[in-house]
């Protein structure tokens, strides 16, 4: 139903995301820049996450396409390394409900640790109406590449943080604080982060040039898994194929 | 079944799902086809029912339903005479699809459940006949309700009817069978050949016809060819559609 290149994609994109939150240019390059944003985030997002929290967003690409997300920790467990980790629960669907959605990824990650290559030890993926398949372990570090030296050329970059004031969002008005993001003098991104909403701390993202937004549209602490897992005899996935690929 | 099983291993809890059905129009009778059918090596429920309705509005309603429900949902089709709506209940693995076709001034409508999880076992099938060579086209159906489950294999070979008939005697008696009864039907009695063999409980009847020259095609439908149902799947399935 789902091309396998969409789901390549999206999980590359996923673990595109290097260790200090920079893009990797190629495989993110398909996402949108919202998706990218979220992404980004996320390799700083959720080292001081507990079990039963979610937060969910709703992003609006322009021309129509909005699409939701939904993160959340659904369990805990030692994980291979022997540190304390997470089982963060990723959706990705086209109706706020996400009964449905077109992306279900499943990671364990390490507390303290983002959702990059030095926190994911374990991924589940499931595209579309596929089953579920966990990529081998073995195979992680590959989705994982160093990011590029400037994620948006060459230039200055400038950070202004403003003081913390009140942000209304589809979740309720919240305490916020909000950061642009200038490179060569022009405003790239605005993001709103509040101290209030778990995992990411992320509560409304723009980015003005090209109209695309993105904002929480809800958030709790009783989050249950959803995810139906694999068998552990199902074939992972190899990502062979999908390197040698990218390396054409 | 598996998900269960995990959730109690790792302690998870497992949302409970939305319920599915096999997709019902308003105000129609559905007739269930079997209990089950697996073709291809998928599974299957499957019904249908007719209505007055035009196709479009029996297409609308469906489309409709499923979009407010939050499924990925797609249309094809003409509608006034044939259209497909499917939707995509990606938690579960399985697809609900209605097929939809005007006749006789009432729509027809074929409800199916699909389940994208499911692969067959590659048993029960072994003594039906299978052309390693020269097969053009192989299908395999297997029916089963409360009574029996019933195999069927379909080939097209490329072969005249009396070498294909011979190669099928062969194959069937390397596998224990005897043959029980051979007919030649049709107009000559050169078009179509029926052979039924029996081993033990196991009765397998072989229709053969000659589609073309040089090309046959061999049905077979064996009663008792499959074994015990693979308890496990079948409830996997059943757990996704209530």
């Amino acid at each position: 139903m789902i091309p396998c290149g969409f789901g390549c994609v999206a999980v590359l994109a996923f673990g595109a995301a290097g260790a200090n939150g920079s893009m990797a240019a190629g495989a993110i390059s398909s996402v949108d820049p919202v998706a990218q944003a979220l992404i980004r985030h996320m390799a700083h997002g959720a080292s001081d996450a507990k079990r039963g929290d979610w937060i969910s967003y709703r992003t609006d690409a322009g021309g129509g396409r909005v699409s939701f997300w939904r993160l959340s920790a659904v369990g805990g467990e030692k994980d291979a390394l022997g540190r304390d980790a997470l089982w963060i629960e990723v959706e990705l669907g086209q109706h706020q409900d996400l009964s449905a959605p077109l992306l279900q990824m499943k990671m364990l990650v390490a507390i303290g640790e983002g959702l990059g290559a030095e926190g994911v030890t374990r991924l589940f993926v499931a595209i579309g109406a596929d089953p579920p398949q966990e990529i081998s372990p073995d195979q992680l570090h590959t989705l994982w590449r160093l990011p590029p030296a400037h994620a948006h050329g060459p230039g200055e970059e400038i950070i202004r943080a403003r003081e913390e004031g009140r942000l209304m969002t589809h979740a309720g008005t919240l305490p916020a604080v909000s950061i642009e993001i200038y490179h060569s003098g022009l405003l790239i991104e605005r993001v709103w982060m509040s101290h209030r909403l778990p995992l990411l701390g992320l509560a409304k993202l723009e980015i003005p040039s090209i109209g695309h937004a993105m904002e929480v549209t809800g958030f709790g602490r009783d989050a249950v898994p959803r995810m139906n897992l694999p068998d552990g005899g199902d074939p992972k996935i190899r990502l062979d194929r999908q390197t040698s690929e990218e390396t054409q | 079944m598996r998900a269960l099983w995990l959730a109690t291993v790792f302690g998870w809890a497992v949302q409970a799902q939305p319920s599915l059905e096999i997709p019902r129009y308003p105000e129609t009778t559905p007739i269930r086809i079997g209990d089950e059918l697996i073709i291809g090596g998928e599974r299957f429920l499957i019904s249908y029912f007719t209505t007055k309705d035009p196709v479009s509005n029996v297409a609308e309603y469906f489309f409709d339903k499923w979009k407010q429900m939050g499924l990925p949902t797609m249309l094809d089709g003409h509608p006034e005479r044939e259209m497909i709506v499917s939707a995509f209940y990606t938690r579960q693995g399985l697809q609900a699809s209605v097929v939809l076709r005007r006749r006789s001034g009432k729509t027809i409508g074929f409800a199916t459940i699909r389940d994208f999880w499911f692969q067959a076992q590659a048993d029960g099938g072994a003594d039906l006949f299978f052309p390693e060579e020269d097969d053009v086209w192989l299908h395999d159906v297997e029916s089963s309700d409360a009574a029996a489950r019933i195999r069927h294999r379909t080939a097209l070979i490329d072969s005249r009817i009396s070498t294909a008939a011979d190669v099928v005697k062969a194959w069937l008696a390397n596998r224990g069978y005897a043959l029980a009864g051979e007919v030649a039907l049709g107009q000559g009695g050169g078009r179509q050949r029926r052979l039924e063999h029996t081993r033990g409980e196991r009765r397998l009847v072989t229709h053969l016809a000659a589609i073309e020259r040089g090309v046959t095609a061999v049905v077979q439908t064996c009663l008792g060819c499959v074994d015990a149902p693979d308890v496990p799947q079948r409830e996997q399935t059943s757990r996704r559609v209530r």
